[in-house]
């Protein structure tokens, strides 16, 4: 498996019970090395870029997703999976050049369309832009927007840190 | 992943930079998917070299490409393109657009390309044989070599396809393989009586069908089976357009679907949906984002309008004259519109105020700088993704609705 892991063992680590904010790390496949990290922005829905992302901008445009108006530079994007136009990688890639991406990927399943743009950004441009997918834990019920994410691409793991200060030490 | 002593030098860079790039993408994208192995393609259809896909970031990754000694292993053909190469102007093609697509033209015919500029290889130039493993973009391409020829794509991305192209292989999953061709979700065509499903009808079934299989494989039964080429490819667009259906078979139809049985491989569909005249009333409400009123914009061919469909239309026009306000544009390639000219349709267009757009579309083009109101079209995919990428209202009329607005500037 080239820069990925499908790693097992144990699904979750809890650290620093006695820490205010809550740190989650879960295992996923590691697609696309590196690190890197940022705030999340989550949803339920696919996306695909096309006709979807405005690559001037980094905002989302599609009147149908729920991230309409939201931009997405340097954002830990968590979404389950691409979809739609082939033209996604097209679009990712142009938001690199204009300093206008993401700075990782977190899906549920990751397909093409999403794979190609972040391999490609390292090659041309020297952006890291990790992506992991099939994480241990679903991800858009894990991860809420706001909370601050580290992607590491190469460990196949990212590591969740809660935006909302939690007292309770139950929560897996 | 296995790879063959060649495929291996190929990654280390032996074969130069460009092959090393490509080779390293297309392992990578193997990987996740679990391949075994790689497979070797009879041929490529090229999605990057459309600007409105690429953009400039594509110009520069393209040129550096080439630069790097990049040479398509594969014959491989151009899709439709963002500008027409010829006659720009009268498309009111801005400059540095122009410029840009100039540019991608010219890397990749560097690199070997034909350029066909059109998204119906599979009818000129660019026809895959059933069985044979190919690596193309866009999505009405696919389903058409999937579904109708049956040869063996999946759908390919932008970069993507031009790694295949120039490493000449793909990694072996998804409808490379015998299990992924199985059809999954059967629908079937009830209560049309003694109608025969017209041109009109074709979009709409397609549609319908995309919205329910989403990328899943659709089995449709009650195609008559001396169903047209036109209208098998007006289908699957429309299905590849409201899902990302790659493949369909439509039983006593096509190759892979001689029986009910063989389209299913023996097993049971996950689903049955059936499809009727009040599912086509509702694909078509869908794809109007209003019900009527004032035409700007009447567009034909997407994908790029047939010799036999040009035919249709020219009759269709002869005589008749568009009114003022209301642009015509009829969306094809060269090969169409030579043979179109030199059997006397090329004078009917033009004498009816009609337009003939080669190379490109009107959703490849500059689409937002063109300020079209409403756009009536006979194609579920202009008509799909019109707004989106045009910001002009959709209606999706028949091509003698299309022709009746075009000459009174209104519909409905």
């Amino acid at each position: 498996m080239r820069g990925g892991s499908r790693q097992g063992g144990d699904r979750l680590t809890r650290e620093g019970a006695s820490a205010q904010r809550e740190r989650i790390i879960v295992r996923c496949r590691g697609l696309v090395g590196g690190r890197a990290e940022g705030e999340a922005l989550v949803s339920s829905q696919p996306l695909g870029f096309w006709g979807e992302l405005d690559p001037g901008t980094g905002v989302v445009t599609d009147v149908h997703h729920e991230w309409r108006g939201r931009e997405v530079t340097g954002k830990v994007l968590v979404f389950p999976r691409g979809r739609g136009s082939t033209g996604g990688a097209g679009i990712f890639l142009e938001a690199v050049r204009r300093g206008r991406a993401p700075a990782a990927l977190v899906n549920v399943e990751t397909e093409m369309i999403l794979l190609a743009g972040p391999i490609l950004a390292a090659k041309f441009y020297g952006r890291v832009i990790p992506v992991v997918d099939r994480p241990e834990r679903d991800p858009t019920a894990l991860i809420e927007a706001g909370d601050h994410v580290v992607v590491d691409g190469d460990r196949g793991i990212i590591e969740v840190t809660k935006r909302k200060e939690t007292g309770s030490t139950d929560r897996v | 992943m296995y790879l063959t002593r060649e495929e291996e030098l190929m990654l280390e860079g032996h074969y130069g930079e460009a092959v090393e790039t490509a080779m390293e993408v297309l392992v990578r994208i193997g990987d996740a998917y679990g391949a075994g192995r790689m497979v070797g393609v009879a041929s490529g259809h090229l999605v990057s070299c459309i600007y409105n896909v690429v953009f400039e970031a594509g110009v520069e990754v393209v040129e550096a490409l080439a630069r790097a000694g990049g040479r398509l292993r594969v014959p491989s053909t151009l899709c439709t393109g963002s500008a027409p190469l010829r006659n720009p102007g009268e498309f009111r093609v801005p400059g540095d657009w122009l410029e840009g697509q100039r540019r991608l033209a010219a890397a990749f015919e560097g690199m070997g390309a034909v350029p066909l500029w059109s998204c119906t290889p599979y009818l000129h130039v660019n026809v895959p044989r059933f069985g044979q493993n190919i690596a193309w973009g866009e999505s009405n391409c696919v389903c058409y070599a999937n579904s109708v020829i049956g040869a063996r794509t999946n759908r390919y991305p932008s970069y993507v396809e031009l790694c295949a192209a120039l490493a000449g292989r793909v990694p072996e999953f998804g409808l490379h393989l015998d299990e992924n061709r199985r059809g999954q979700v059967l629908f079937e065509l009830k209560g049309f009586g003694r109608r025969a499903l017209s041109d009109v009808d074709y979009p709409l079934i397609g549609y319908a069908v995309g919205l329910v299989a989403v990328d899943r494989v659709p089995v449709i039964t009650g195609i008559p089976n001396d169903v047209g080429r036109d209208q098998l490819k007006a289908l699957g667009a429309a299905a590849a357009s409201s899902g990302s259906v790659a493949l369909y078979h439509a039983v006593e139809v096509t190759p892979e679907a001689r029986t009910l049985k063989d389209a299913f491989r023996g097993e049971r569909p996950s689903e049955r949906v059936e499809i009727g005249p009040g599912d086509l009333s509702s694909a078509r409400e869908e794809l109007s984002t209003v019900g009527g009123g004032r035409v700007d914009l009447v567009a034909v061919g997407c994908p790029h309008y047939t010799l036999d469909q040009v035919a249709e239309l020219a009759n269709l026009l002869r005589g008749k004259r568009i009114a003022d306000g209301v642009e015509f544009w009829v969306c094809t390639n060269r090969i169409v519109e030579e043979a179109a000219e030199r059997m006397g349709y090329g004078g009917v267009l033009r004498a009816a105020g009609v337009k003939v757009m080669t190379d490109s579309c009107v959703l490849n083009g500059p689409t937002f700088t063109w300020n079209f109101e409403t756009m009536a079209t006979d194609s579920a995919k202009f008509a799909h993704y019109g707004p989106m990428q045009a910001g002009c209202n959709a209606i999706y009329a028949g091509t003698g609705e299309c022709v009746e607005a075009a000459v009174r500037g209104e519909i409905g």
